[in-house]
C-alpha cells in the first residue's frame, strides 16, 4: 500500500512537470516558428493617440528617478496628450526633490506625495493613489528604474484600437546584464520569459502575463475592477486574472521594448523572488475557483491561466521529486535497471524549471542573435536550484501568514544603484 | 519499464523534432515568389445561419443591457466584457437603421445592414461587412476581410488581417491597416495612413461583393 502511494505520488509529480516541459517546448517551437503579423497593431499608434497618463511609483529611487522622467521628456508621443504623474511613496531620500524639479520645468508632470502615514506599503497602494488623480484614457505604468524607447507609448497604445485589448505588456530586457552573474542570469531568464513565453503566448492565443510595469491598461477597465488589489503582492499576476475574467485580452508588443535595471546579487535576488514566488501564490488560491469557471474564456486559456498560477509551485514539486525518486532509487532498488526511472525528475528538471528553461533560453537568444551571452546557460541550473528553497520558503511563509490570520504582507522593495548609465 | 520506454520516446521526439524540422527546411535558391497569405482558410464563420438582430421596428436601438436581451431573444449566446463591451458567440446580422452604444465583438462574421450608427468599436473575428450610410464612432478591427459599403463613416481606423474594400464616398477618419489588399473608390477618404503587407488600389468602380444575408433584410 505504502509503495503504491509513493509511486502515485511520484508518478503526478512527473506528470506535471511533463507538462510544463511540453509547454515550455510548445512556446519554443512557436516562438522560432510561427511569425504572425505581431507588429501591425502597433502600426496604429501612428495615428490613433488616446489620452495617456504615464504612472511612476517611486520610493527612495534617487539613483534612477531622473534618469526615467529625463527620458519620457525625450518622447515622441504629442505632449498635449500625456499627462506624467510620479507617486514619491513616502521617499526619505531625493526622489521627492528631483520629482519636484521635473513637475516645475514640465506642464505634464504632476507629483503625488504620499507621507510616511499612508506610503511605503506596496506599489499597487500608490498606483491606485495615482489612478484617481490620473486623466488619460490609458494608463502606462514604469517603475521608476526602467529606460523605455522613445516611441514605446506609440506602440503600446496602438493595441487599443482592438476594444477587447484591456491590457498591452511590453518587452523588458535588462540594462545592466553585464555587471555581475546575477544580473546576467536574469537577463537570460527575461530572454526566454519575454522573446520566447510572452511571443508564444500572444500568438497561441493564450495568456500573456501583464507584468506591472511596461504596460498598459485601459482606464476604464481599471476604473471596473476596482483598481489594483492592496493585499496582493505581485498585482501585475492578480491584475493578468482579473483582467481575463472580466473578459478582456492582454496583448504582448515585443517590439515595445524597455531596460529594466536588474539585481545584481543573490540577496536581492532571494528577496525579490520571494516576493514574487509568494504573490502568485496568492494569485493561486484567490483566483483559482473564478477563473475556472468564468464564461469568457475558452478551454485553451484555461488550461494556460491554470499552468500559469501553479508556476511557483513547480519548483517545490521539483525539489519533492528529487527527495522522493532519490528514496525510491536507493531504497527500493530492485535491480539497476528496474529503478532507473525513479531518476526522471532529474532530467525533467533541466527542461522544466521555473522560469525560462534551458531550450527556451536558448531559442530567445538565436532569435535576439546574440553569442556570448549563450555561454552561462548552464548556470541557469544554480539560480533554479535556488527557486527550488526560495519558492518552498515563500509557500511556508504564505502559510504561516493564513494561519496567523495576516492580511496584510511585507512589500519587500528591490534597491536600484542606478550604475549602468 | 514500459513506462520508461515511453517516456524515453516522447523525450526523444520531443528533443530532436527542431533538428529535425531545421533539416527539412527548404533551400535558399534565390529570388522567390512573394508570399500571399491565404487569408480565407483562418478566417472564423460558424456553419450555423446567422443571427438576425433588430428586425421588429421596436428593437431598432439598444444599449447595455437591453442590446444583451434582444440578442439572446434572438437565439444568440453573449457574455459582457467589462461594463460597456458585449460579445456575441456566432455570426451576426444587425438590420438597417440598429443603433448601438455599447463596444460590439463578434466570435463569427458580422454584417451591418445600411444606417445602422455604432456609437463604439466593432470587432468580428470573422469577414466584417459594414452597408451603406453606416456611422461607426469607434475602431472597425476584423481577423478577416473588411468591406465598406457607399457612404459610410468610420470615427477611427480599421484594422483588418484580410483584405479591405472600400466603396464611395467613405470617409475614414484615421487610418486603415491590413495584412492583405486594400482597394479604394477614389471618391472615399482616409485622413492618416493607409499601411498594408498587400497592394493598394485606388479604383473609380470598385467591385465589391454584397455580403450573404443582406438582401434578406432590407
Amino acid at each position: 500500500m505504502f509503495d503504491f502511494l509513493l509511486y502515485s505520488i511520484f508518478a503526478l509529480l512527473v506528470t506535471t512537470m511533463s507538462l510544463y516541459l511540453i509547454r515550455h517546448y510548445v512556446f519554443s517551437l512557436t516562438a522560432l516558428y510561427k511569425r504572425k503579423g505581431q507588429p501591425l497593431y502597433s502600426l496604429h499608434g501612428l495615428s490613433f493617440r488616446p489620452t495617456v497618463s504615464v504612472l511612476i511609483p517611486a520610493r527612495d529611487e534617487e539613483a534612477v528617478v531622473g534618469r526615467l522622467l529625463n527620458r519620457i521628456t525625450e518622447m515622441t508621443y504629442p505632449k498635449d496628450k500625456l499627462e506624467v504623474i510620479i507617486v514619491d511613496d513616502a521617499s526619505k531620500d531625493d526622489t521627492s526633490r528631483i520629482a519636484d524639479e521635473f513637475a516645475n520645468t514640465y506642464a505634464y508632470f504632476k507629483v503625488l506625495h504620499r507621507g510616511a502615514d499612508v506610503g511605503g506599503r506596496g506599489k499597487a497602494r500608490a498606483l491606485n493613489n495615482g489612478v484617481k488623480h490620473a486623466t488619460g484614457e490609458i494608463l502606462i505604468c514604469f517603475d521608476a528604474d526602467y529606460y523605455p524607447q522613445v516611441d514605446i507609448i506609440e506602440k503600446l497604445t496602438g493595441y487599443f484600437v482592438d476594444p477587447e485589448v484591456g491590457v498591452v505588456q511590453g518587452r523588458i530586457t535588462v540594462l545592466n546584464e553585464p555587471i555581475t552573474l546575477v544580473s546576467k542570469l536574469v537577463a537570460l531568464e527575461r530572454i526566454g520569459g519575454y522573446r520566447v513565453d510572452q511571443l508564444a503566448r500572444d500568438n497561441l492565443g493564450l495568456i500573456p502575463q501583464c507584468g506591472g510595469t511596461v504596460c498598459a491598461i485601459r482606464r476604464d477597465l481599471i476604473e471596473y475592477l476596482g483598481g489594483w488589489d492592496n493585499n496582493v503582492l505581485t498585482e501585475d499576476t492578480d491584475l493578468t486574472f482579473q483582467v481575463y475574467e472580466a473578459g478582456y485580452k492582454i496583448r504582448y508588443a515585443n517590439e515595445a521594448e524597455c531596460y529594466e535595471e536588474a539585481v545584481e546579487n543573490w540577496r536581492s535576488y532571494w528577496r525579490q523572488r520571494h516576493r514574487w514566488a509568494k504573490g502568485h501564490m496568492q494569485c493561486f488560491f484567490k483566483h483559482l475557483w473564478s477563473f475556472t469557471r468564468s464564461r469568457n474564456l475558452r478551454l485553451r486559456e484555461k488550461v494556460d491561466g491554470l499552468l500559469v498560477l501553479g508556476l511557483y509551485f513547480v519548483p517545490i514539486l521539483v525539489g519533492l521529486s528529487w527527495l522522493l525518486g532519490a528514496v525510491i532509487f536507493f531504497v527500493y532498488p530492485v535491480n539497476w535497471f528496474d529503478s532507473i526511472w525513479a531518476l526522471l525528475p532529474v532530467f525533467m528538471y533541466g527542461s522544466a524549471g521555473n522560469f525560462a528553461s534551458f531550450f527556451e533560453v536558448g531559442v530567445g537568444i538565436y532569435l535576439d542573435r546574440r553569442v556570448r551571452v549563450s555561454w552561462i546557460i548552464p548556470v541557469l541550473l544554480m539560480s533554479f536550484v535556488f527557486n527550488v528553497f526560495i519558492c518552498s520558503k515563500a509557500l511556508f511563509d504564505l502559510i504561516l501568514s493564513k494561519v496567523a490570520g495576516r492580511k496584510v504582507h511585507d512589500w519587500a522593495k528591490t534597491a536600484h544603484v542606478g550604475g549602468s548609465t | 519499464m514500459l513506462f520508461l520506454l515511453i517516456a524515453a520516446l516522447v523525450f526523444l521526439v520531443l528533443v530532436f523534432s527542431p533538428l529535425i524540422i531545421e533539416l527539412k527546411k527548404p533551400r535558399d535558391k534565390g529570388p522567390r515568389r512573394i508570399f500571399r497569405m491565404p487569408f480565407e482558410r483562418r478566417i472564423r464563420s460558424s456553419s450555423k445561419k446567422p443571427v438576425m438582430i433588430g428586425l421588429s421596428s421596436a428593437d431598432n436601438s439598444s444599449t447595455g443591457k437591453d442590446l444583451e436581451d434582444i440578442l439572446n431573444k434572438a437565439g444568440a449566446k453573449t457574455a459582457k466584457i467589462g461594463k460597456d463591451t458585449t460579445r456575441i458567440f456566432c455570426d451576426v446580422v444587425f438590420s438597417p437603421r440598429f443603433e448601438v452604444s455599447d463596444n460590439i465583438v463578434v466570435e463569427g462574421a458580422l454584417t451591418v445592414g445600411d444606417s445602422c450608427v455604432f456609437h463604439r468599436s466593432i470587432k468580428a473575428k470573422g469577414n466584417l461587412y459594414i452597408g451603406s450610410s453606416v456611422v461607426v464612432k469607434g475602431n472597425v478591427v476584423s481577423e478577416g476581410n473588411v468591406t465598406i459599403l457607399d457612404d459610410a463613416v468610420i470615427g477611427g481606423s480599421v484594422h483588418s488581417e484580410g483584405s479591405v474594400k472600400i466603396g464611395e464616398n467613405v470617409f475614414i477618419a484615421l487610418s486603415v491597416v491590413a495584412l492583405g489588399d486594400v482597394e479604394l473608390h477614389e471618391n472615399s477618404e482616409v485622413k492618416k495612413n493607409i499601411l498594408t503587407r498587400g497592394v493598394i488600389k485606388m479604383l473609380r468602380h470598385p467591385r465589391v461583393d454584397l455580403p450573404p444575408g443582406l438582401d434578406e433584410i432590407d
